[in-house]
Order: structure tokens, then sequence, then C-alpha cells
């Protein structure tokens, strides 16, 4: 694993306290393993049976009946099993299984995902949704397309859209969405328990830049929703930049009330309210963190936007 | 692409019933048809209330299948929509062969089957629709795609694990 960056130790330091000394630590771990049953396609008692059948140890994620996690280190390379293959399982994080919990969808409504490859949380919404309702699976970038298509297929699902279209282009379009996913491109240091080589790139630079990317994704986003509609904004980030700060930012410059989360049976943390000396809304303080160290999962950042 | 109107709606029924003998699912679902390839795309009804005019789309709904020299070659998940009913061409395969199958081989069935040479036929393994194949010759020729056979599988579950 590369060596930590002094300014990553230092901010992590400021927020975390004592704490900090847990987070470094178990970004070394490796991540248990997670995955969907896809209720689409097969019944969720009778795979338990048949996992139960191969001896799998694994136990239900607290918050999605439909998530399942591996007990210890898995016994197998679950991307080669059958039940992989045939679309009855789906590969997923624990935390990541989150963000549409929040979103909450309705069988009835229509929902953007604005950057939805490889289709993790476009798959877990549209089997939400049983497959009715209608969500627009947005990627901007090509090569991504061919993971989200995939797995759009394989799990079964008829109520997707793909679009190949930058997020930022959705508030020129004049569609008006029940509720909006914004998962946004992130530096993704909540996930560098998967992928080390975030600690390499990570930058307080990166991080700016990405916030003002995620900053204009979610204006579009914003601009998208009905009155009264729902947006959840996520990153797999841990720092500031791209979460509390872009939330404060929406409070002021979007008009949108932040709304208090609750997940159940899983350890969250509330929105951090200063960051660099600055005091931010105190409506931050609902979104919720999730730390790798809290649960043994990856890092995000989840916030429930209401547009008023 | 466009809708069936539902004088093809109806063939395309009677087809799947007449080769599978399943019943009749896909009224719940608008049905769309590429131009070029005889493509059908199932899709959720809902979908067609959003102006898709106004959005740069790839593809809507689930890959169903296409006619091929006018027999319909089912996609994986056409498959198992069709095999949750059917009643015939059902091939059962054993459980060494799943493997063999679904790393793209061609396969023995377990039984010989009554139906014409060169025909597409479901796969199936105890419970598992697995897709289908092209029966010649007493052999299952497997047509699976590249993306799903599972050397490529594997590639696409490492996809799975990018940063979400």
């Amino acid at each position: 694993m590369p060596a930590i960056k002094e300014e990553f130790e230092k901010r992590h330091r400021s927020i975390l306290g004592d704490d900090y000394e847990n987070f470094a630590r178990i970004l070394k771990r490796f991540l248990p393993t997670s995955f969907r049953i896809n209720t689409l396609k097969v019944d969720r008692d009778e795979m338990l049976k048949r996992f139960e059948g191969y001896g799998w140890k694994i136990n239900q994620v607290p918050f999605y009946k439909d998530g399942v996690i591996f007990e210890g280190r898995k016994p197998l390379v679950l991307g080669n099993t059958i039940e992989h293959f045939l679309g009855y399982i789906y590969i997923q994080e624990t935390a990541s299984m989150i963000p549409p919990v929040v979103l909450d969808p309705q069988e009835d409504e229509v929902i953007l995902d604005m950057a939805a490859a490889p289709g993790s949380k476009t798959t877990q919404i549209a089997q939400m949704m049983n497959n009715n309702g209608a969500i627009i699976a947005n990627e901007k970038i090509l090569p991504r397309l061919s993971s989200l298509r995939t797995n759009i297929q394989r799990c079964g699902i008829t109520n997707a859209v793909i679009t190949w279209m930058d997020g930022k282009a959705f508030r020129e379009k004049g569609l008006k969405f029940d509720k909006i996913l914004l998962d946004a491109p992130c530096t993704g240091t909540g996930a560098i328990m998967k992928s080390p080589k975030t600690l390499k790139t990570w930058s307080v630079d990166a991080s700016k830049i990405s916030s003002s990317i995620q900053k204009q994704l979610l204006q579009s986003a914003v601009e998208c929703l009905k009155e009264d509609g729902t947006l959840v904004y996520s990153t797999c980030s841990l720092e500031p930049e791209e979460n509390e700060e872009n939330i404060d930012w929406a409070i002021r410059k979007l008009g949108v009330k932040v709304e208090k989360i609750k997940i159940e049976g899983f350890n969250t943390r509330s929105g951090i309210t200063s960051w660099n000396g600055n005091e931010l809304d105190s409506q931050v303080s609902n979104c919720i963190r999730i730390y790798p160290q809290d649960n043994n999962s990856e890092g995000f950042f989840v916030s429930k936007l209401k547009k008023v | 692409m466009g809708l069936l109107n539902s004088k093809e709606r109806r063939r395309l029924s009677e087809t799947i019933k007449d080769i599978y003998g399943s019943s009749d699912f896909l009224s719940n679902f608008g049905i769309l048809k590429t131009s070029n390839r005889d493509r059908l795309w199932l899709v959720a009804k809902k979908i067609f209330e959003v102006d898709m005019q106004k959005l740069r789309v790839q593809s809507a709904g689930l890959y169903f299948g296409r006619f091929d020299n006018g027999m319909l070659r089912l996609s994986i998940e056409g498959a198992q929509l069709i095999g949750k009913t059917a009643k015939k061409n059902i091939v059962e395969i054993s459980k060494d062969d799943v493997w063999h199958y679904m790393r793209g081989f061609n396969i023995k069935p377990i039984e010989k089957i009554n139906t014409k040479n060169n025909s597409y036929v479901l796969v199936r393994h105890d419970k598992d629709i697995l897709g289908i194949a092209k029966l010649v010759n007493d052999e299952l020729e497997n047509v699976l795609p590249k993306s799903r056979k599972l050397i490529s599988l594997t590639k696409e579950n490492n996809l799975n694990t990018e940063v979400d």
C-alpha cells in the first residue's frame, strides 16, 4: 500500500482526532465481500437456502434486506459462480447500497441516475422499483457504458434507459424527475481499501477540481428535479470539499433543504459543520459520513436534499 | 428503433408459444425493434412517458433477442423469461456441463430431444435456465455472446469493483 500523504493525514486527524489511528489502520485491511440478491430474477429465501447448501457463511446487511455480506474471507471468486453468471447476484459493497435506500424509489416514479456506471446503484434502484416506473441511467464516459449495459442486462432490467450525456447538460433538456441520484465522480478516498492507489493520486487540488465538477452536476440535478422532489447526493470520498462544502453551497445557491438520514443498524456520523475555518450551514449536519472503521465497509458520504 | 404494432406483437407471442409452449408475458411491456438487425427490446411502459427525443439514448429496456434467419435467437434474459413457463424445446444439461456452457463450449444434452436440427433450444440445469443453444446433430452449439462468457465475465466482475 502506498504511504499516506502528510496532507491527507493532517486533514483527517483534524476531523477524527484520536480515531484517526483506527482509520489509518483499517485502510490496510481487505474489505469484506458483500453482494445483493437480485429479486428481479430469483426469490431471496430460495437463494439463501442455496447458499446455505454451499456452506457459505453470510449475514444480512442490516439496513437492506436483499444485501448479503460474507462472514470472514469469501470462499470463492463470486464473479465465477453460476449465480453471478445468471444475474441472480450482484457484487456490491455494503456502503454503496445506502444511496438507493436513502433515495427510496417508488414503483411509479421517474428517476434519473446521473452518473450511473458501472450500474450497481441503477440495478439496485430498478430492483427496489420491481422493474416498474422509469430510470434514466446516464453515463458521460463512453468506455464505462459497456459495463453499465452488461450489468443492466444481466440483472434483467426492463425499466431503464441508458443515455450517454454529460450530466451537466440535463439542465438544458427541460425534463423533470421525481427523484435523482447523483453519485458524483470523486477522488474516492473512502474506497482506499479497494483501491489503494488513491493514496498516491489524491491531493487537495484533485479534491478541489472534483468539487468544481460536482457543483455543476448538483446545479444541473436540482434544476431537473420536480418541486418537492428528492435528490440524493453521494460520493465515496471523505473530503469535505467534495461533500459538506458542496452541500453548504447548494443550500445557499440552489435553495435546497437537507433532510435527516437514518440508516438502521449501521454506524454513521453527522456531516461536519466547519472546515478550514469556515462555518457551514447547520443543515449540513443532517448528511451522513460513513467511515471504514465504523462498520468495516467502504467510506461514503450521503445527503438527502429536497427542492423547496 | 420503433415500437412493435399489435399485429407484430401477436405474431411474436404466437411464435414463442409455438416454439416453447410458454404463456404470454409480453403484454406487460412495450416492445421496441431496431430497424437494422431485427433486435427486440422489452421496455417498461412508464419509460414511454419520458421525452426520449431530448436525450442521447444508447439503449432502452432489456435486450430480448433477435430474428436470425427467421428463427428467434433469445438473449440469456429472454430465455429466462420464457423459461419460467416453457413446456417444450428445453434441454437439460449436467452439473459438470454448466461450467463448460458458461465458458462457451459446445456440449451434449443429457437426453436426446426431438426437435428440428439447427433450431434454438432453451438450456436448463435443474431450476436454472442458462440461456439458449443451437441444436446441431444432437450437440448443443454454444451461442453465448462474448461479453457473457465466463472469461469475459471475470473481466466484467473487475469492472464491478470500480470505485462506485
